[in-house]
């Protein structure tokens, strides 16, 4: 998933953006409400808009509540998930009030951040569990692992993350812009044809046909009939 | 009420009424003593005009006198008086014997002959007060006399409905004492039942009404107690809520750097993360030093401030060596200016660790100077750590001091400080009586300054047990 992550604390931020780009989240990274706010709330066009918002209460320039708020009043519906060390029940209720999807009290697990990520996820999609089936092909976001025809398919992180994006709504179009950022956050660019390359490579393991070429719009995971 | 004090009512009663009942014993005594000389006085005028009476009588009687006085005395009339028992008298003739007698008079003459004018005598077992007078001639003396019971009767009679009413005040007295100090002491019971009450924490002014005028002053200074108590409550509240939350965060990050360690399938970012793991220990660490130097600074232990005196150019020279092979790392002079003759009494080790963190804070934000600056000035001695630094933005200069206050950590050349260093600074210069100030750095850049006054060891120990 493409993920902003809101945090000031360095020593909390480092590895926190490791542990999510682990789960091959394609995560973005700032330190302010200021950067926050021109992230998220007013982005650049040519921005693809974050899927998930991990959002600490306690920024040096403003309140993490306030910046909630301001996105939920502008009609902004990301999930947002709070991560914070205000763990009073008083703050817990206001986060979730202020519009809050989820809300973890630090000392926060990864393993715990990536399951509430998940389930954030399915909620958003309507879907009932992780694994996303297309067909015969099924994908389990928990393992990190695809299955095509019984078989598993083997995939390198990049090629999964590049799966998962395009599987995540299955039947819509996924920009080249989407992809390339879901693949590196800003801080990793991507060669003008490195999309190619890994789509590529996807069409090889799962079928030629599995990935439509939509000409200037994207690509889109096409259902294959059962062989 | 403890057993060394008096209660305010016992001191009361006992002193107010211990006066009245002193000053009533006083007045009594001389009111008793005077109605008995009074009535004395009466009694003997009364007694007297009975015996001039009589004897003018026997004057003319004396010839019979001798007739008379060989007997025991004929019972003539008896003189009436007001009270109770009758004057008495006995009157002799030339040879000294009772000629005449009133009835009821002592046989047995009540005075010598020749002891004129009053008497106190006793006959037949009673006291008598005896006037006795004689003829001119000298033919006839007589004696008049009046009972004593009955003299005192009178007296104690007259005296007693004197003192009545004094008695009568005494207690009267002693009630209104009695109420009006339990009156003037039910509000400062009610009041010290209402502090009795109070939440820890509560600053609001207790309710004094009612409180004698007297005692006004003393709630109002318990009212501003009670704020500077609550006040210190709230800071230390503040404080602890900060460092547990101070402390939560580095153990929160490392947990996480940890965590991703372990999930990392690569070699590189394995070795990443532990690194980041190593250095988030090493600044816990540092972060768990600095709270424990702070808390045992506040608690004021284990600092010697009125030892041997020191010389903080020398502290400054040494810790300046400390700091030399960093600074040359970082490519940064450091520079000493010290003076002489900045001797000092305090604590060394407090002194050099306020100096350590003055550097290192320079050290993290000096662009290619540091220069610590030692010298005698006036009554004080100035150490101060400057660098050319991109300075303190004003914001930040007002909460510098604050404990967990961080500045902008993208000034800084290094890792992000624990936000104690200069708390740490600021509680080593208080402790030695002293303060510590921004000051200009070197091109803009950030200067701190400690001024610590050079104290006589008297005039400390003075302020230390203060």
């Amino acid at each position: 998933m493409r993920l902003l992550l809101i945090e000031d604390d360095l020593m909390l931020g480092r590895p926190l953006l490791t542990g999510l780009r682990q789960d091959g989240h394609a995560t973005d990274w700032v330190r302010s409400a200021a950067d926050a706010h021109s992230a998220w709330l007013a982005p650049k066009p040519s921005i693809v808009p974050y899927e998930v918002i991990v959002l600490d209460l306690g920024l040096p320039d403003g309140s993490g509540l306030d910046l909630l708020r301001s996105a939920r009043a502008r009609g902004l519906r990301t999930p947002v998930l709070i991560v914070t060390a205000r763990d009073r029940i008083a703050d817990r209720v206001a986060g979730l009030d202020a519009g809050a999807d989820d809300y973890m009290v630090k000392p926060i697990d990864l393993d715990e951040l990536a399951a509430r990520l998940r389930a954030l996820d399915r909620r958003s999609g309507g879907r009932l569990e992780n694994r996303i089936v297309l067909g015969d092909l099924a994908i389990d976001p928990v393992a990190r692992s695809a299955i095509l025809a019984d078989k598993p398919v083997d995939l390198t992180a990049r090629e999964f993350a590049l799966l998962i994006a395009l599987a995540r709504r299955p039947g819509a179009t996924v920009s080249r812009e989407q992809l390339e950022e879901a693949l590196y956050g800003w801080d990793d660019a991507a060669d003008s044809n490195t999309i190619e390359v890994y789509i590529h490579h996807l069409r090889r393991k799962l079928g030629a046909s599995a990935i439509e070429t939509l000409r200037g719009l994207g690509y889109r995971l096409v259902e294959q009939a059962a062989r | 009420m403890s057993a060394g004090g008096w209660s305010l009512r016992r001191r009361l009663l006992v002193a107010i009424g211990g006066a009245a009942l002193l000053g009533w014993c006083a007045s009594s005594f001389w009111l008793y003593s005077e109605a008995i000389a009074e009535t004395d006085r009466g009694f003997d005028v009364a007694l007297d005009h009975a015996a001039h009476a009589v004897l003018a009588l026997v004057a003319n009687e004396t010839r019979e006198l001798r007739d008379a006085e060989s007997g025991k005395g004929i019972e003539l009339a008896q003189i009436d008086h007001l009270h109770g028992d009758p004057i008495v008298y006995q009157v002799r003739g030339p040879g000294g014997g009772i000629a005449y007698r009133s009835p009821g008079a002592p046989v047995e003459p009540l005075a010598h002959r020749d002891d004129r004018g009053f008497a106190f005598a006793r006959a037949d077992d009673r006291g008598f007060r005896v006037d006795t007078l004689a003829t001119e001639d000298g033919a006839a003396t007589i004696h008049v006399a009046q009972p004593l019971d009955e003299r005192d009767a009178v007296a104690n009679a007259v005296a007693l409905k004197l003192l009545a009413p004094g008695a009568a005040l005494l207690v009267v007295l002693a009630l209104t004492i009695g109420w009006t100090v339990r009156a003037a002491a039910e509000p400062l019971i009610r009041y010290s039942r209402d502090l009795d009450r109070l939440a820890p924490a509560q600053s609001k002014p207790v309710d004094s009404t009612g409180l004698p005028d007297e005692l006004q002053p003393v709630a109002r200074a318990i009212d501003r107690l009670l704020v500077r108590v609550s006040d210190a409550l709230l800071h230390e509240r503040t404080l602890t809520a900060d460092a547990a939350h101070e402390l939560r965060t580095p153990l929160a990050a490392l947990r996480l750097q940890a965590q991703v360690a372990r999930r990392s399938t690569d070699a590189r970012e394995r070795d990443d993360a532990l690194n980041e793991l190593l250095a988030g220990t090493d600044r816990a660490a540092r972060l768990v030093d600095s709270v424990l130097t702070l808390a045992r600074y506040d608690a004021g232990r284990d600092l010697t401030l009125d030892g041997e005196p020191i010389e903080i150019a020398q502290l400054a020279h040494h810790v300046a060596l400390e700091f030399k092979a960093r600074a040359a790392q970082r490519g940064l002079t450091l520079e000493l200016a010290a003076a002489a003759n900045t001797w000092l009494t305090g604590d060394q080790d407090a002194l050099g660790v306020a100096l350590r963190n003055l550097i290192d804070n320079a050290l993290r934000f000096a662009r290619s100077r540091i220069r610590i600056e030692a010298d005698a000035h006036g009554a004080g001695i100035h150490l101060a750590v400057l660098d050319d630094g991109p300075g303190m933005p004003p914001q930040v200069a007002g909460r510098a001091f604050d404990r967990f206050f961080r500045g902008e950590e993208q000034n800084s050349q290094r890792g992000p400080g624990a936000g104690l260093g200069l708390a740490l600074v600021r509680r080593v210069a208080e402790l030695h009586w002293g303060e510590v100030l921004l000051v200009d750095g070197i091109d803009g850049g950030c200067g701190v300054k400690l001024q610590l006054p050079v104290m006589l060891r008297t005039q400390q120990s003075k302020v230390t047990a203060r």
